[in-house]
């Protein structure tokens, strides 16, 4: 399957919850709806989430991490890990912070479902899925059992890599792994590749990285050692400036280029993002870039996510016209790299 | 003796979240958001007050960072871009400098009145105000005003100079600078030793100056730490693997301050190595020791935070063989 069109658009992931369903989930855990009510406004959630980005244009959407409180608390709760309360990240922003109290082991399914269902009802055969890394799940968590970092952080890499098989046996065929916190300690970099290859072994699908808000430089420069097709990093928050450093490090794979800022409710001007993009394709070839939102949409409101996202299109739209004669080939969902 | 205090800061306790995103969505005005701001900040003194806890700062509740404070102090800053703080799961608006630093601290006093007003209302003789340290401002700022890091560290530093006196004139006796930075990875070691010697310059006759250091990525940088002539230094002992060097060199000061329970690590320390430290501690020969989280407790849940405040001070009191 292929036919993607130049500067396919996608997200990161999240999206905002609706309002209704902030409510149903304060509802049901004050125990005043039980879990199969929960569980139809999650879905009826996902469907609207795929309405905005079939309106808004995108290509390739995703179910817009509905049924996910937070990247790793989510990941967290389905291998037993324990919770103390809400941990800052910025501003108002929080999570439970979990901490690993005992051998981190595979306990079954935690994402099946929700790919299945997204897959049902998406407006496009392809979806971008999902998951928090295992660099990232254990950067974020407290370590109360290991001895290492690194212990759990190869623990945690074979439970996300039995994860990702799942996922590709149900017919998945473009996940991003989520690991922002991999760039954050130079120190454990070395280590932090293997981390990455070892959770994506034997997954032959398109694979992408989501990095963010950290030493994006120091992604770049592991790139080549890293067995990804794809890296999605943010650029908009960045004013762009990164696109030097994406030529400089000359890297292999392809690009999910960040053009919408997901910390700035101002809507980004189309011409702006397509000039970015048009500066991106004078450092790689067309084909190896997809367009995205800097990170996820989750912490805006939805009309301005949504918003964003018409802006984000309509930006790529304006690229795709005046890129024409330059992209020789068109882009593939296929994986570039055989692991 | 040993004191125990609040190093940087509490923590935004989460239930504050909602009165922050009220205000900022206009369903309360100024006047209210600072009531209950003033509020939560008694609550907090009040909790620390019953824990034990005997020196307290402005808690760092009305900045979303400590970093953001900056943009409350000087004119010439804008806010760039969200940026991670060091190596953690935490963010802070970076101040981008488009003109020469100027003072405009009015605001920013009259709050820290108003926080120790409060502090001193749950009997708490030592206050401290939070800000961030000379080299902590430089490498996390965007610099697109100053010729080099060098002119910016020297402005900054007559500036806090500035701010001391007037923190003075308003009763705030204590000022704390937090930096990261001395002992970051990151940091050159030529501004390092220059921002040493600038602090030392302006600031080893001051009193009340306190220089907070902690994420020690950088050995060269922490055993530069005793070379600072101010009149405490905060050490973090949690990220120190071997204490003893470290503390020697601090050997014969008046003060110092001691991280001795980690404020990202949700593992709680034994007591008997807290007892431990404080027994090591107390043979320098210094005349006060403060025991306190090795930064702000930003990085822990509320109740982590809490039992780690409550170990510290039954630490002091078992070391000094007392019972509270």
């Amino acid at each position: 399957m292929n036919g993607l069109p130049v500067f396919p658009t996608t997200v990161i992931g999240s999206y905002p919850r609706p309002k209704w369903l902030r409510e149903m989930i304060r509802l049901y855990r004050n125990g005043r709806i039980d879990e199969s009510k929960l569980r139809e406004s999650f879905d009826d959630a996902v469907i609207v989430t795929f309405n905005d980005q079939k309106d808004a244009g995108v290509d390739i959407p995703s179910d817009g991490e509905m049924r996910r409180d937070e990247m790793v608390e989510f990941f967290a709760e389905k291998l037993g890990f324990k919770f103390y309360g809400p941990v800052r990240v910025w501003g108002t922003a929080y999570y439970r912070k979990p901490s690993v109290v005992t051998k981190v082991e595979y306990k079954g399914p935690m994402t099946i479902e929700e790919f299945k269902f997204a897959k049902e009802k998406s407006y496009s055969p392809l979806i971008k899925f999902t998951i928090t890394g295992a660099y990232t799940i254990m950067d974020w968590s407290y370590n109360e059992y290991y001895k290492t970092r690194r212990d759990l952080a190869f623990d945690l890499a074979k439970v996300i890599n039995l994860e990702l098989r799942k996922l590709k046996d149900e017919g998945l065929l473009v996940i991003q792994v989520d690991e922002p916190a991999l760039a954050t300690h130079p120190s454990e970099m070395e280590w932090g590749v293997e981390v990455i290859n070892e959770e994506i072994k034997g997954v032959n699908i398109k694979v992408i990285l989501h990095a963010c808000y950290g030493n994006q430089e120091l992604i770049l420069k592991y790139a080549k050692r890293m067995n990804v097709d794809q890296l999605a990093i943010d650029s908009a928050n960045r004013n762009y400036n990164n696109i030097n450093l994406i030529k400089k490090y000359n890297i292999d794979q392809e690009i999910g280029f960040g053009v919408v800022d997901v910390h700035r409710r101002d809507i980004e001007d189309p011409k702006r993002v397509a000039d970015a993009i048009m500066k991106l394709s004078d450092v790689i070839e067309p084909n190896k870039i997809w367009i995205n939102p800097d990170c996820g949409l989750k912490l805006l409101p939805r009309e301005i996510a949504k918003a964003k996202l018409i802006s984000m299109v309509q930006g790529a739209n304006i690229a795709r016209s005046e890129i024409r004669d330059k992209a020789k080939e068109p882009p593939t969902i296929k994986p570039l790299i055989n692991r | 003796m040993i004191k125990t205090a609040l190093n940087g800061g509490y923590l935004r306790p989460y239930r504050f979240k909602r009165v922050i995103d009220n205000y900022l969505s206009s369903k309360i005005n100024r006047s209210e958001y600072e009531k209950r701001l003033l509020e939560e900040i008694s609550n907090v003194y009040k909790k620390m007050s019953e824990i034990g806890i005997e020196v307290v700062t402005d808690t760092l509740i009305p900045w979303d960072d400590i970093i953001n404070i900056s943009f409350n102090l000087f004119d010439g800053l804008d806010k760039g871009e969200l940026i991670r703080f060091y190596e953690n799961n935490f963010y802070y608006r970076t101040p981008i400098i488009k003109n020469k630093l100027k003072l405009n601290a009015e605001n920013y006093i009259e709050l820290e009145s108003k926080i120790r007003d409060i502090a001193s209302g749950y009997g708490f003789k030592e206050f401290k105000a939070v800000i961030p340290g000379p080299l902590t401002f430089t490498e996390l700022s965007k610099n697109e005003f100053y010729n080099s890091k060098y002119d910016i560290i020297i402005d900054y530093i007559n500036l806090l100079q500035d701010l001391l006196r007037l923190l003075k004139s308003n009763g705030v006796e204590f000022i704390e600078f937090h930096e990261p930075s001395l002992t970051s990875k990151e940091s050159n070691s030529k501004l390092i030793n220059f921002t040493i010697a600038k602090i030392n310059e302006v600031f080893s006759t001051e009193k009340g100056v306190i220089i907070s250091t902690y994420f020690y990525e950088n050995n060269k940088g922490v055993k530069l730490l005793p070379h600072l002539k101010v009149e405490q230094v905060n050490i973090d002992l949690t990220e120190v693997k071997n204490i003893n060097p470290i503390l020697k060199d601090f050997k014969g000061r008046r003060k110092i301050g001691l991280g001795v329970v980690n404020s990202r690590d949700a593992k709680m320390e034994k007591i008997s190595k807290l007892l431990r430290i404080c027994k090591r501690v107390i043979n320098l020969s210094l005349n006060e020791i403060y025991l306190m989280p090795s930064t702000f407790l930003d990085f822990l849940p509320e109740k982590v935070a809490d039992r780690k405040l409550k170990l510290m001070v039954r630490a002091k009191y078992l070391c000094q063989g007392e019972s509270r």
